[in-house]
């Protein structure tokens, strides 16, 4: 369990990248300005956040942090 | 054990290659590309990140703890503002707009390549009408006793080679043809394909009667000895007039420097944005628009002389002295009115004028000093300044001054009477006969004296130069 939420906690940073060159991607060719669509950023380090709590054992204290 | 990536290395290789193309191949718009293209390098960035990341997890190897470090973030957040920066600036191309540069690849990577302008001649009579298209170059033409128009001159290309400057030379050919009883000389550098910027430097010499109409883009123009009437249009130029006899229109939309010496005529020198203005034995009406941030000289005007800018309304019935005004002060000797003027922030010193005086300032000084033998209708006033009105002894006149807060000061002796009321305080005359005088300030002190040839009190200094400087601290200056 805890390598998947390492696992999940490393890729948040190069998912993220993707999504923001997408983004400016969409801006620049298909007429979906950065303006209106940044919040899908927040929509996927939610999701990715959230599938990283869910994966968490319930023992486990989130955040990984001193016990 | 924390395993490097690859991306960091691979991403400076990238930028090397860059740059190492654009500097090889500079005709390629590598700009424009890295514009358009630069958020597919985050995503390759990203997509690499994350695969290496999977092939790490799949190997069981450590991961990190976080895909991308804080100094990588600083580096994105830098590429996706130096990115947006570049897309906006390519697509808005405000530099087009501002006019400032035709084409920033040969303005960059370009070389300069001079060709000369065969001389040509036309023969055009006594004193013929003259047609002048030359959109970018300076341009001299002087007038003579001749019966011909002559031209030659030189031209530069800016481009990216040599065989670009040729064929924007080729395209660029100096007609000169009569057509419709006017000589046309005509650079032809619109025709130029491509981003090739061609200017051309011509001298010209045109029969002394001929009149001309000149129309430009950008440069320099220089023109003397002509009889006929002028009319020159550019949207950013320079321009030295001198000793015209007939009429001169300037049109200019940003100049630096207009500058007209014996005109015979009348001059209208119109434009948006201007520096510097020198006009001197003009025998015609003067008339000035637009906003002229330089230092104004006028000398000698026979007729009106009128400047009006969203700032400034002056008018002035003659001008056998001279008038020299820059944004902070005005300064006038041998001024024949009737004087209207009126500016928003500017001290106004005027001396050995006639005739009558409105003046209105909103903000700045005013110091008087009338011509000595007759007195006319004086009304001057300023929200916030001082005033100083220096009077001929023997005058007769009928003064009012009001200064809201301040106070008055009375050289003059018995004609006038003094009274303050409240912070306030107000001069007047005790006799009524003479023409009427009438100073008011809000804020202010308001001085009226006997004037004795002295140089008024406040007259303006020569600028003094103050520095100062201070590692840490303030520096106050209470009085400069």
């Amino acid at each position: 369990m805890t390598s998947d939420r390492s696992l999940l906690r490393a890729i948040r940073g190069p998912v993220l990248l993707i999504t923001l060159g997408l983004l400016f991607t969409a801006d620049y060719f298909l007429n979906y300005p950065f303006h209106r669509t940044w919040p899908v950023l927040l929509i996927i380090f939610g999701i990715l956040k959230l599938a990283e709590r869910l994966g968490a054992s319930p023992a486990e204290p989130s955040g990984g942090g001193p016990a | 054990m924390r395993r490097a990536s690859v991306v960091g290395p691979l991403l400076l290789v990238l930028v090397g290659g860059w740059f190492l193309i654009s500097s090889l191949r500079p005709d390629l718009p590598l700009l424009d590309v890295a514009a358009r293209y630069w958020p597919l390098l985050l995503i390759a960035w990203g997509c690499l990140r994350l695969v290496e990341i999977l092939v790490w997890a799949a190997r069981s190897r450590p991961l990190p703890q976080a895909g991308h470090s804080g100094g990588e973030w600083t580096m994105i957040v830098l590429i996706c503002l130096i990115g947006s920066g570049l897309y906006l600036a390519n697509r808005y191309r405000p530099w087009h707009r501002l006019g400032v540069v035709s084409s920033k690849r040969v303005e960059v990577f370009g070389r300069t390549y001079d060709f000369t302008v065969a001389e040509q001649q036309k023969p055009a009579g006594k004193a013929p009408r003259i047609l002048l298209e030359n959109l970018r170059g300076n341009v001299r033409i002087t007038g003579a006793d001749v019966e011909q128009v002559r031209v030659s001159g030189r031209k530069t290309v800016r481009a990216l080679e040599a065989g670009d400057a040729e064929r924007a030379d080729q395209q660029s050919p100096l007609e000169v043809s009569s057509q419709g009883g006017q000589i046309v000389l005509r650079t032809n550098q619109d025709r130029v394909t491509g981003e090739q910027r061609v200017s051309a430097d011509l001298d010209i010499t045109v029969p002394r009667g001929a009149s001309l109409e000149a129309r430009a883009r950008e440069g320099e123009f220089e023109i003397s000895e002509l009889a006929g009437n002028l009319e020159i249009s550019s949207d950013r130029a320079q321009v030295r007039l001198r000793n015209l006899g007939g009429n001169a229109r300037v049109d200019v939309r940003r100049s630096s420097l207009i500058r007209a010496l014996d005109v015979k005529g009348a001059l209208e020198i119109s434009g948006g944005q201007g520096e510097e203005v020198e006009l001197e034995n003009i025998g015609g009406t003067v008339t000035l628009t637009g906003s002229f941030y330089g230092p104004l000289k006028f000398r000698n005007v026979a007729k009106a002389l009128r400047f009006q800018s969203d700032r400034t309304d002056l008018r002035i019935e003659q001008l056998p002295g001279q008038l020299h005004t820059d944004l902070s002060v005005m300064t006038g000797s041998k001024l024949v009115g009737p004087i209207r003027l009126s500016t928003n922030s500017r001290d106004v010193r005027l001396e050995e004028f006639t005739g009558t005086l409105e003046l209105e300032l909103d903000r700045g000084d005013i110091s008087l000093r009338p011509a000595q033998p007759a007195l006319a209708r004086i009304g001057a006033r300023t929200r916030r300044g001082r005033i100083e009105l220096a009077l001929p002894v023997t005058a007769k006149f009928q003064l009012r001054a009001t200064t809201s807060q301040g106070d008055v000061t009375n050289d003059f002796g018995p004609a006038l009477q003094a009274d303050s009321a409240g912070r306030g305080a107000t001069l007047r005359s005790t006799a009524e006969q003479g023409p009427e005088i009438v100073l008011s300030t809000e804020r202010g002190s308001i001085t009226v004296r006997k004037d004795t040839g002295a140089p008024l009190e406040s007259a303006p200094q020569p600028p003094r130069r103050l520095e100062a400087e201070t590692g840490a601290g303030r520096v106050r200056v209470e009085k400069y």
